[in-house]
């Protein structure tokens, strides 16, 4: 009588086993399709490091743990996006945001912790550190949520420049570039950007 | 030899393989700089948004099938709650070093298969039929037996293990390969799914460690030569799925089928770059098994010439990938990593020769044994302590700081003094925040609250007299952290 139960004991474990190996197999099959299709986006959130002042200031300063967010980044010379907010002046030519070479409509969006009034919004091109070439010509900056103010830059040869936008509850900026068939850079260098209001 | 107990003294050696891999995990074997940013970081990058790109993946170089089996884990890991890399790659190395324990069942069954049948009794008696114990019933046993105790205790093999590199991977299922054609080739078992298994072995361990895709070719014209063509055509019949999967892969992420595996050979082999990542003597990879061997290669070569009868087929990719390697210029010892289990496994074998053929009736035979392996082992032990220090050896106390500062709630940026990437890079990070090289341009960019320095450099001076505090240290270096 032993042997028939522990027979039957036996093949029981074994399909015990095989169950738990083939759930975990089709548990990583999941995950790899998972993976595969992630189309995570580029978001930075920086660490509240300082509590903004009162009157008018740079909201998206690193010290205020600001969060960037961008379409694309070129990680192979590492031009990380948070470089938009260090508040450098006398940067390497690393510490700017590139947009990836592939990227056809590439944009950038600071975000702050609550709702904020803008003034202005202010860029530094890559041209204000090397060729002018590389200053962007056309873009749309646009106050978040929606239905707020939205600016549309033209022709734009400043490599320093200060847009007026008078934003009264924004919670974001976002700047999106034309590179497609535009007389400018076909790809995006910006060392810095700056939202004022309080 | 009971096969109970034969059951029993396998199981107590994978124990003992898994524990000496995790003992060398516990070691900090060296960390090879390939092992993170080849494979894990294009996959943290793919998976998170961020990562440091290689210059390999914009010359498309590289398969995206590596990347894909440890972003699978990655996710599933995710799903369990673990967010981070430094837990993930300690996961990856454990992960390696358990099914590393392979090694020894690939021993027993190898050595059995090439032990077997010292007389025309044990010959008839050791036909393979469903169970890898059936070789037990002759001699074979006792060269299984000590193959698997060389594959659990090759100091060598426990310390590439732990390792995330693609050799790991490759030699593996070569190993597994080379074990099922000498199986099939020396007993009379001519399953050809157990051929077309070892055809989609060798070929997934040659695609993935290009330079060891020669070694695949010896079982095919073994059996070519041996007019085993149904054998033959089976092993190229597992090539075939194997294929398919990194041509459409390649298609799919490249853009062409083996768009990857052309660039690499075009890059490495036609134009010869290889050597612009380093070059070496070409006796450098015999100079470095001596050194690893020790006074103990003497053992080694004794036991080999002895069992080279049995083993001189075994023993063509072992030494193959050495000689043929050995005239490209660029030489990294991992590059002919599969020599060293394919080596234990035929001194095994020889050894059990040895023992089987003089230890029937005397009793000092299986001391004496026992003891030529120890010496092997315990030189190659010698060996590889007493190496020469390579320039990623001395990174765990980086690689730790690395971790730590990343763990601080208020980094916002970090300088390390090296290439971030050659120690964890972003998955060890973890963060999606500025990194990079320490020097005193980026030293000025407040972004940077965060270095991690050797502890002896100038720059820690340099740092305090900037407002930064030591506040953590591990093995030589240091992390300073900008006062506010």
């Amino acid at each position: 009588m032993t042997e028939p139960r522990r027979g039957k004991i036996s093949a029981r474990a074994t399909w015990l086993v095989r169950g738990v190996v083939g759930a975990f197999a089709a548990a990583w099959v999941v995950a790899l399709v998972v993976f595969v299709v992630a189309r995570p986006v580029l978001q930075t959130q920086l660490p509240v490091l300082a509590a903004h002042p009162q009157e008018t200031h740079n909201l998206v300063a690193y010290e205020y743990g600001p969060q960037i967010t961008a379409s694309s980044g070129s990680w192979a010379v590492l031009h990380h996006p948070a470089y938009l907010v260090d508040g450098n002046n006398a940067p390497t030519s690393v510490e700017k945001w590139v947009s990836d070479t592939k990227d056809k409509a590439p944009w950038v969006q600071l975000a702050w912790d609550r709702p904020r009034t803008v003034s202005a919004v202010s860029l530094v091109h890559a041209g204000a550190y090397e060729s002018a070439e590389y200053t962007m010509h056309n873009y749309v900056i646009r106050c978040l949520p929606e239905g707020q103010p939205e600016l549309h830059v033209h022709d734009n040869r400043q490599s320093r420049v200060t847009h007026a936008l008078a934003c009264p509850s924004a919670s974001a900026v976002r700047l999106e570039f034309s590179v497609i068939g535009s007389a400018g850079p076909d790809l995006v260098r910006l060392y810095e950007m700056g939202v004022q209001g309080q | 030899m009971t096969r109970t107990r034969l059951r029993w003294i396998l199981g107590a050696l994978m124990v003992v393989a898994l524990a000496a891999n995790l003992i060398a995990l516990g070691l900090h074997p060296g960390l090879h700089p390939d092992e993170f940013f080849q494979y894990l970081e294009p996959a943290w990058r793919h998976w998170q948004g961020y990562g440091w790109k290689a210059w390999e993946w914009d010359a498309k170089l590289r398969s995206w099938i590596p990347p894909g089996y440890y972003g699978a884990w990655m996710v599933m890991l995710s799903w369990v709650g673990v967010r981070s890399g430094a837990t993930m790659h300690l996961f990856f190395q454990i992960h390696w070093a358990v099914l590393s324990v392979a090694y020894v069942w690939f021993g027993w069954r190898a050595g059995c298969a090439m032990g077997v049948g010292q007389s025309e009794a044990d010959r008839s008696a050791a036909v393979p039929t469903d169970t890898p114990f059936d070789n037990a019933a002759a001699d074979g046993w006792r060269s299984g037996l000590l193959a698997a105790a060389f594959c659990a205790t090759l100091p060598w093999l426990a310390y590439y293990a732990p390792h995330t590199l693609v050799e790991v991977p490759a030699s593996l299922m070569m190993v597994w390969g080379f074990t099922i054609w000498i199986e099939t080739r020396n007993g009379h078992d001519t399953s050809t799914k157990k051929v077309f298994l070892a055809g989609s072995l060798l070929c997934f361990g040659a695609m993935l460690r290009i330079q060891w895709a020669p070694l695949a070719l010896v079982p095919a014209i073994d059996w070519l030569v041996r007019k085993r063509f149904k054998s033959f055509w089976a092993l190229v019949l597992g090539t075939i799925p194997v294929f398919a999967l990194f041509a459409i892969v390649d298609w799919l992420t490249w853009g062409f089928p083996f768009e990857s595996t052309w660039a690499f050979i075009d890059y490495n082999l036609i134009r010869g770059k290889a050597t612009d990542h380093g070059i070496s003597e070409h006796s450098w990879y015999l100079t470095t098994i001596v050194q690893r061997f020790g006074p103990g290669i003497i053992v080694a070569v004794v036991l080999l010439v002895y069992g080279l009868r049995r083993v001189y087929l075994w023993l063509i990719p072992a030494l193959a990938v050495v000689a043929y390697l050995s005239t490209q210029r660029h030489q990294e010892e991992r590059f002919i990593f599969i020599f060293w289990p394919m080596i234990a496994i035929a001194m095994g074998t020889c050894l059990g020769l040895f023992v089987g053929k003089y230890g029937r009736n005397r009793s000092w035979v299986w001391p004496v044994a026992i003891a030529l392996g120890l010496v092997v082992i315990g030189f190659n032990a010698r060996g590889i302590s007493g190496r020469e220090r390579l320039d990623f050896d001395d990174l765990h106390g980086l690689r730790a700081c690395q971790a730590w500062a990343a763990a601080q709630h208020d980094i916002s940026g970090m300088l390390i003094e090296s290439r971030f990437h050659l120690t964890g890079g972003y998955l060890l990070v973890s963060k999606n925040i500025p990194l990079n090289s320490y020097n005193a341009r980026f030293a000025r960019n407040r972004i940077f609250n965060y270095y991690v320095l050797r502890s002896t450099s100038s720059a820690v001076t340099e740092a305090q007299q900037n407002g930064f505090k030591q506040v953590w240290e591990a093995d030589r270096f240091v992390v300073l952290h900008r006062q506010p």
